[in-house]
Formats: C-alpha cells, structure tokens, sequence
C-alpha cells in the first residue's frame, strides 16, 4: 500500500489514457471480496491471486482472461522465471501475471545450532537427531503454528517427499496415484513421533503461523520452515539477519516445496485494455519500482534478470539452490481446499492421539476422491 | 370493538422499516433458499438438484459436531453469560463511588475488534509464554495445559474467551432494564420488611420479565451464529472440537465452492432458530 | 446488626465481588495495552508478554495511525455511524412501536418475521447484495453501505425497542389519546421519550456494532478513500506476519470513539430514571 500508492499515482499521470485505481485487503478480506464479486459478476478488470487451487476457481468458471497466446507473442517465457509460469499454468491455460514466486525450506538459528555443536543436517536422520539435541537443550527444534492447518504441512510434505521420492509425489499431486500408500502413512508416522517427542511447542495446533516468529526470534526454538520473504520480515521485526541461516529439508531428492502469486485478468477485456493491464503491470513490477520500495515486495521478482533485495542474505541462495534442485507445488496449493481440511484434521487428530497414521492416509484418498466425484 | 373501522397506521409506522427490512433481508432469504436447491460453484450455472443438499446435509458428520458445539454453546451462553451480566448490572446499578469507572471497564472488551480479541486471547492460553500456565508456574503449580489445542478443553476455553468479550452486551441491556424497576417500589417492598435478597427475587427479576425474555432470544440466537471468535482463535479446530455451524457454513460456501451446500447450512440455521423462538415468544407473549 | 453496619457490610461485599471480576477481566487488557506499548527489540526480547517495557514506544502509535490510515478511516466510520444510528433507531422505534402499542393483525408474527434478520448469517446475504448493488450502482457509496446497516440492524433495533415498549404502562398512551393527541404524537412526544433507557442502549450498541462492521464494508466498499476502521485494522495483519505492536495500538486508538459514545450515554442508566412510569 506504501509502495503501490505512489506507483499507481506516477503511471496514472504518465498515462493520460489509462486511470488505474486500486483496492486494497487483508488476506482473507481479498479471497471473499472476490468470490462474492466472481459469483455477483463485478469482478474488477484484475485482481490479485495466488497459484494453485485458490486461483484455479476463477479459471474453472471461466472468469479469467487465458494468456497463454498473448504471453507467447511478447515472449513471456523469456522474461519470467519458468517456475512461477508453471505455477500460474492452470487448467491447462496461463492464467495471470507471475508478481511473486516462493520457495520453502528451513530457516535456523545458526547461534543456536554452533552452542549445540549442530551441523547442517544432510539427511532425515541428521535431521532428527538435531532435533533430538535441541530438546535435550531445551530449546523446541521446531516452531510452527497449526490454527489453520498449512503451516504444519509444511513439513509434513517433506516428509511425504522424503518417502515418496519425486515420481510418486507428483503423481499424487495431480491425484494420478492414491495418497492411501505407504510412504503417506510413514510421513505421518513421522510427523506423530514429531508430536510425541515434543518438537514442536506445546499446544502449537492452535498457535496462528504469523506467530512463529516469535519463538524463533527470542531463541526458544530453533527452525521455522518458510520462504525466501522470511528474510523481510526477520528484518521488519528488527531482528539480527545475521543469526538466521537456512537449509533446504534434507529429503533426498533435493527438491523444495514452491508456490506462486499473480494478477489475474478479467476474461472480458479488450486487447486495448489487456494492453494497459499489462502495462501497468509491468511498471508496478519493475526493477525500478522494486529498488525503491523493496520492503513492501515479496522479492525477487518472478523474472530471470531479477536482482536480489539488499541485505537479505538467504534469499539469493534459496532461489539458486531451487532453481538447480527443482520443487514440487506446496501441497495446499495442490489440493482444492476441502481436501486441504481433510489433511488439516488429520495433523490435528495425530496429534490428538485420536487417528492412526493409516486411518490419516486414507481420509486424505476418501476426500480426494470425493472431490473427483463432484 | 365491532364498529371500529379498519385502522391501518400500525401498518404506516412499520413501512420505512418494512421496505428496508424486505430488500437488504427478505431479498437474500429467497435468493438463498433458492440456491440451496442448487449445486455448482456459484459462478454461471448451477444446478436444480432439488432437495438433494438437504438429504446429504442431514447425513454429514461434521454438521452434527458442529449443532452439538452449538448448542453446547446456546447451553452456556444463557447460563453462564446471562448470569455474570445480570450480576455484574445490580451491582453496577446503584451509586457508588468509581462506577462509570466499573462500567466502562467491563464494557471496554467487547469494543475491541475481533482481532486483536483472538490475537490476546491465544497469548493467554499459550502453553510456553501464556497467562495461565506462567501463573501456575509463578505460584509452583505444575499445571501446564495446552487449553485450545487439546480436543477436550478446547470448546470451554474458546467459551471463557467469549465470556470476556461479549460480558457488555447483556450487561447493558439489563442496566437499562433495571431502569424500569422503580425506586418506589423497592421502598415499599423495604417497609413491607424485605430484605435485599427478597427485594431482588421478588420485585426485581419480576419486573424486568420483558428485559429477560429480550435478552434471552439475543443471546440464543448470537450463540446460534458465533463466528468471529472460532475463526480467529481456533477456526473450527483441533480436528473440528469447535466446529460451528456458522464457521462450517463458511468453509463450504467460501472455501470448497459448495455454494449450495454452505447455503443450505444457512437455511437450516435459521429454520432452527425460528422453530425455537416462535414457541418461546408465543409462550412468554401471551402470558403477558 | 444495625441498619447502618449491614449497608456498610453490603458495601463491602459488592467491592469484594467487583475485585474478583475485575482482577479476571483484566489480564486481557494490559496484555492489549502492553502490547501496544512496547517496541519490537522488548517484545523479541523473551520478555513476558505480561510484563510492562521500561521503555515506552509511543512510536507505535504514531505509526499506527500513518501506515493504517487511521484518521482517514476513522472519519469515514464515524460519518456512516452518524448517519445510521440514529435514522436507524427512529426507524426501529417506529416498527416497535406498531407491533407492540397499535392495533394489528398477529403482532407476534410480525415480530418474529422482524427477527429472521438476525438469525441469517451475513455471508450468504453478500452475493445477492453485490447483484443489486451493482444494478443499482451503489457499490462505493456511503448510501449503500448505510442502507444495508439499517437493514441488518433492524431486528435487533425490534428486538430491544419491542422489550422495553412493552413494559411502558398502556396508561400512558390512552391518556394521550383521551386529550385528543394522534397516533404519531403520542409516539414521539410520550412513548419515544419515555424510551429513553432503550434509545441509549440502543445508540451504544448499535455505534459499536456498525463501528467494527467488517465483512459487509469490505465487500460494498472498495474505494480506499471510502474505507472503515476495522479494514485498517487488518493491515497489520500481513501475509507473512503480523505488526504485534501496531495492531494493539492502533486498536486502542480505534476504541476511543466508540468508548466515548458508551461514557456519554451510560449516564441514561440511572437508578429510578424510568421508574416513575412504571408506577
């Protein structure tokens, strides 16, 4: 809003043909105002989406505008990062403009870990018995917040990636294979022995994921898995940068987990008013727009010549490590919502002790299918 | 009576609303029992299924946990809510010295916004940093609870947080309620010989019957509809401990694009609520 | 025990239980407000969130009103609540006053029907609204936003004003009546007047409940300029993290309007005011 505000003013008076005005929300103001607006017919001419199945309801309804020949004319695919173009590909069309491209892996204390003589683990076994360590110490090895469900998938997908290697994974992204196999129920097996050793903070299911900074930050817990704008915002909270390193889960296969953020466009626009979009668009995402105001960014931007924020350590390294490793789709972007719940509960009754790993797997398969029935 | 004629002003003096009333409410009721004989995701066509939404309603896990939570809800709304406000409005009804100071004090949560409501209120309850396990601990009591993370505790700790917001509410309208119990009377009940106590249960509460029967239907119907408070501090979990209809209702319109499932979770709400309140205010009108 | 001795002891125990109450209520609060005092290096310190900062950081409020365009949005709410408060009441009053005082065919019915407006949850109400809102262009306009508030409120308007205007002794409009005074008269010289318990309940928790409106306002407004308080609120709730120290701060600010409304029209609730109707 800082950042956008003056923009907008800039280009609209650079523009004497094109009058941009903006609305703003808050996260889950934006997600209702547009679909009330998608299912009343008053969507504005674009609008702010992430990847994944939140923006592939307006493609299935056919509210989007399809980019696909407009990007292949003004050569897109040389302008944006692959990743986040794979990301905004949905239903088999592009359906927005890539403004941010995310990649998760897991953020350390690194004081803490040299106190402890930890090294960066390397494999899932590392992995535990630095956590182990860590909670001999004291400390909770892993921060995360479970109040609404995607923050504790987040390694809980690792742990599916770790035993369900690339192949398998992806085909159960797109719902090719069943969830209700056995690398599933050994991740959850994972994640309930997780919960038993206590590596998570105590009553952490309820805990709000935009709180987890706040053990990391005063030391009484060790990891977080986030992305790259973890770094903007150890440095909003004025935190010291130089404590926090990262590494990527150590799940064999080198992957990390991704997701993407765009502007959709209205399907009814013109070719003239497409054009001015764009154009807009671009002057809001521009290397000059982002020098000035990069705390108000998720950075880099989405393109292949983007420079990386100043003074975030972490972020060039992630985006690098990613593009050389690969990614898969984060799973709540993969999966439409009510099977994301589904998910969600069973983390929560794992943990509750009131399912089974097995009983988990095949709820998840149950909702899958549920949904492919509709 | 007979050779009355027709007298029409009641009519008059309910228009202004009535014309308000029926396109910003009656408008929406239509159009979304209308939907909820539809399927589809709300965009373009959807589907007659009929009343296809409300069979599958009726024979869903989840609808039922959340009609439990919710009447458990209703149970301790009355219960408890009603009478801490009651309490607290006798006692910050007569004079003394730093009552606006009172008033405002137990008035002053349910300003807060929501937010900030679910922001404090997971700060409390937080096993390592929270009020209540750091009190505990501050007078050597192991006692350490993860209250709205565990599946048990989860629905009666969201219900202390709400307790705490929504106290002003009520508590106002039976400070204005009090307003009508006049001081002749309570004099008169005094010379009779009363004491405090009788004066309360036999003057007091009878003459506020209407303020009852008012405040009664409110807190029924907002327990019936509670949404802010789970959303923000539990959003219907641990594994749906504190699923709420209305939290429910959400998820499947907003979420999962079954408008006409989440709209039909509406209808029965309401349906609900009226099937409890036309007999309880045909009950307590008449026998006015 | 003498009169004087059992009214002090009386005394006594009502402070007893206010204390206990209050020592309850209060956790909750100077967590608010030490939230909001305290700067980010205090609260990353580990320092209990139950703990006052030696230093104050009133730069969270300053940045609170700047970053969450407080000023603005709060002068936007309060035109709204101006205007919707008090039509709505009239409004309100008029219909309470036709089912609970004149002569009409199935009065609880009406009322019930007048109920249904509370009891549907204001989701489902968004699409339709949007439809005709944008038929009628009233997205982005304080009329319509206005509009929809009155509508949502006036079952509760009903509910509390039908309370209170049942306990008013029938006396006092058949007298009026006898000197000869109209229907709409007695209503706004007798019965509106003597409603004034009602009328200040109802102004208190009808300003804070169209204060803090959220979902409606972000869905007929759009408009920045046009934005409401609790939309400003959410700004500090970012994607990735939330502006602890901003947010309580900024909500404190937020609730000094409606705090003020509630102080001035408490005073309506004095022991005895009404009870000469009643009598």
């Amino acid at each position: 809003m800082d950042a956008i505000d003056p923009l907008t003013e800039e280009f609209n008076a650079a523009h004497d043909n094109i009058e941009v005005t903006v609305a703003y929300y808050d996260t889950d103001g934006i997600k209702d105002a547009c679909k009330v607006a998608a299912q009343a017919g008053t969507l504005p001419h674009m609008w702010f989406n992430w990847g994944g199945s939140l923006g592939q309801y307006y493609v299935d309804n056919g509210c989007t505008y399809d980019l696909t020949a407009y990007a292949e004319e003004n050569k897109w695919s040389d302008t944006f990062n692959a990743g986040a173009l794979n990301l905004c590909t949905l239903g088999g069309q592009l359906s927005g403009y890539p403004t941010s491209y995310n990649v998760l892996g897991i953020y350390y204390r690194k004081d803490i870990f040299e106190q402890y003589g930890i090294a960066v683990p390397t494999t899932l076994d590392e992995f535990d018995a630095a956590c182990a360590t860590l909670k001999e110490n004291g400390i909770i090895p892993v921060s995360t917040a479970g109040l609404y469900g995607w923050h504790v998938m987040r390694l809980l997908e690792q742990f599916v990636e770790t035993y369900a290697g690339v192949e398998l994974h992806d085909k159960m992204n797109s719902f090719e294979e069943s969830w209700d196999n056995e690398a599933v129920v050994k991740a959850f097996t994972k994640y309930q022995e997780y919960c038993e050793k206590g590596y998570f903070p105590d009553g952490f299911l309820t805990a709000d994921p935009n709180d987890t900074i706040m053990a990391t930050g005063s030391g009484t817990a060790a990891m977080d898995v986030q992305g790259q704008w973890y770094d903007g915002n150890i440095l909003q909270n004025e935190l010291d940068i130089n404590n926090f390193g990262w590494f990527p889960f150590p799940n064999g296969t080198g992957r990390m987990s991704a997701f993407a953020e765009m502007t959709q466009f209205n399907k009814n626009l013109s070719d003239a008013e497409l054009a001015a979009c764009v154009e807009y668009m671009d002057y809001l995402y521009s290397e000059e727009a982002t020098a000035q105001y990069g705390q108000y960014y998720n950075l880099p931007l989405p393109r292949n010549d983007a420079s990386m924020p100043e003074g975030q350590p972490n972020v060039p390294e992630m985006i690098e490590t990613s593009g050389k490793g690969g990614t898969f789709t984060i799973t709540d972007q993969a999966f439409p919502t009510e099977v994301a719940d589904v998910l969600f509960a069973a983390q929560d009754a794992i943990y509750g002790g009131t399912m089974t790993p097995e009983q988990a797997a095949s709820d998840v398969q149950a909702a899958i299918e549920a949904y492919l029935a509709k | 009576m007979k050779t009355k004629k027709k007298d029409y002003s009641a009519y008059a003096f309910m228009l202004p609303a009535l014309i308000i009333y029926l396109s910003v409410i009656i408008f929406p009721v239509g159009y979304s029992l209308y939907i909820s004989l539809h399927s589809g995701t709300g965009v373009g066509g959807m589907r007659f299924v009929g009343l296809t939404n409300y069979i599958t309603l009726f024979q869903d896990k989840i609808f039922y946990i959340a009609l439990k939570n919710n009447l458990i809800w209703i149970f301790l709304t009355v219960c408890v809510t009603m009478t801490v406000a009651l309490a607290l409005a006798v006692l910050l009804n007569n004079k003394f010295r730093g009552r606006t100071f009172f008033r405002a004090f137990f008035y002053f949560p349910c300003v807060v916004a929501g937010i900030a409501v679910a922001l404090i209120w997971r700060w409390i309850y937080n096993p390592n940093i929270g009020f209540i396990n750091e009190f505990f601990r501050a007078i050597g009591v192991d006692f350490s609870q993860t209250w709205i993370s565990s599946e048990k505790t989860a629905l009666i700790a969201l219900f202390v947080a709400a307790l705490w917001q929504a106290i002003g509410q009520p508590m106002i309208l039976f400070l204005a309620g009090l307003q009508a119990v006049s001081v002749d009377v309570l004099e008169a009940a005094s010379i009779d010989g009363a004491n405090a106590v009788q004066k309360f249960f036999r003057v007091t509460l009878p003459l506020m019957r209407d303020t009852f029967i008012m405040v009664i239907a409110i807190l029924v119907i907002s327990a019936m509809k509670v949404y802010d408070i789970v959303k923000g501090l539990t959003d219907g979990g641990p594994n749906n401990a504190t699923q709420m209809l209305s939290t429910y209702m959400y998820s499947q319109a907003f979420d999962y694009n079954n408008v006409g499932y989440g709209t039909t979770i509406a209808i029965v709400m309401v349906l609900i609520m009226l099937i409890v309140i036309i007999p309880y205010l045909s009950f307590t009108t008449k026998n006015n | 025990m003498d009169g004087k001795a059992k009214k002090t002891a009386g005394m006594a125990l009502k402070y007893i239980v206010l204390i206990i109450l209050a020592i309850l209520w209060v956790v909750p609060i100077i967590t608010l407000v030490f939230t909001a005092v305290k700067s980010k290096a205090d609260f990353f310190s580990g320092m209990s969130l139950f703990q006052m900062p030696e230093n104050i950081a009133w730069d969270n409020f300053t940045n609170a009103m700047t970053k969450g365009r407080l000023f603005q949005y709060m002068k936007n709410d309060l035109i709204i609540c101006c205007l919707k408060v008090p039509l709505g009441i009239f409004v309100e009053a008029m219909a309470a006053f036709a089912i609970t005082r004149l002569t009409l065919k199935k009065p609880t019915a009406w009322f019930t029907f007048f109920l249904i407006g509370m009891m549907l949850p204001m989701q489902v109400a968004l699409v339709p609204i949007s439809i005709i809102y944008n038929k009628l262009n009233l997205t982005n306009t304080y009329f319509g936003l206005f509009y929809v508030y009155i509508g949502f409120g006036i079952s509760n308007g009903i509910l509390i004003m039908h309370g209170f205007f049942k306990g008013i002794p029938r006396d006092l409009d058949e007298a009026a009546y006898i000197d000869g005074a109209s229907k709409w008269r007695t209503f706004i010289n007798i019965i509106f007047p003597v409603a004034k318990p009602a009328v200040a309940t109802l102004l208190i928790t009808d300003f804070l409940a169209t204060w803090n409106e959220y979902l409606l306002a972000t869905v007929i407004i759009n408009d920045n300029k046009l934005k409401t308080v609790p939309v400003g609120l959410m700004t500090f709730v970012g994607e990735h993290g939330t502006d602890y120290g901003y947010l309580c701060a900024g909500v404190l600010v937020s609730v000094i309007p409606v705090m003020a409304v509630y102080l001035i029209f408490q005073r309506y609730f004095v022991e005895g005011m009404a009870g000469a109707v009643k009598s």
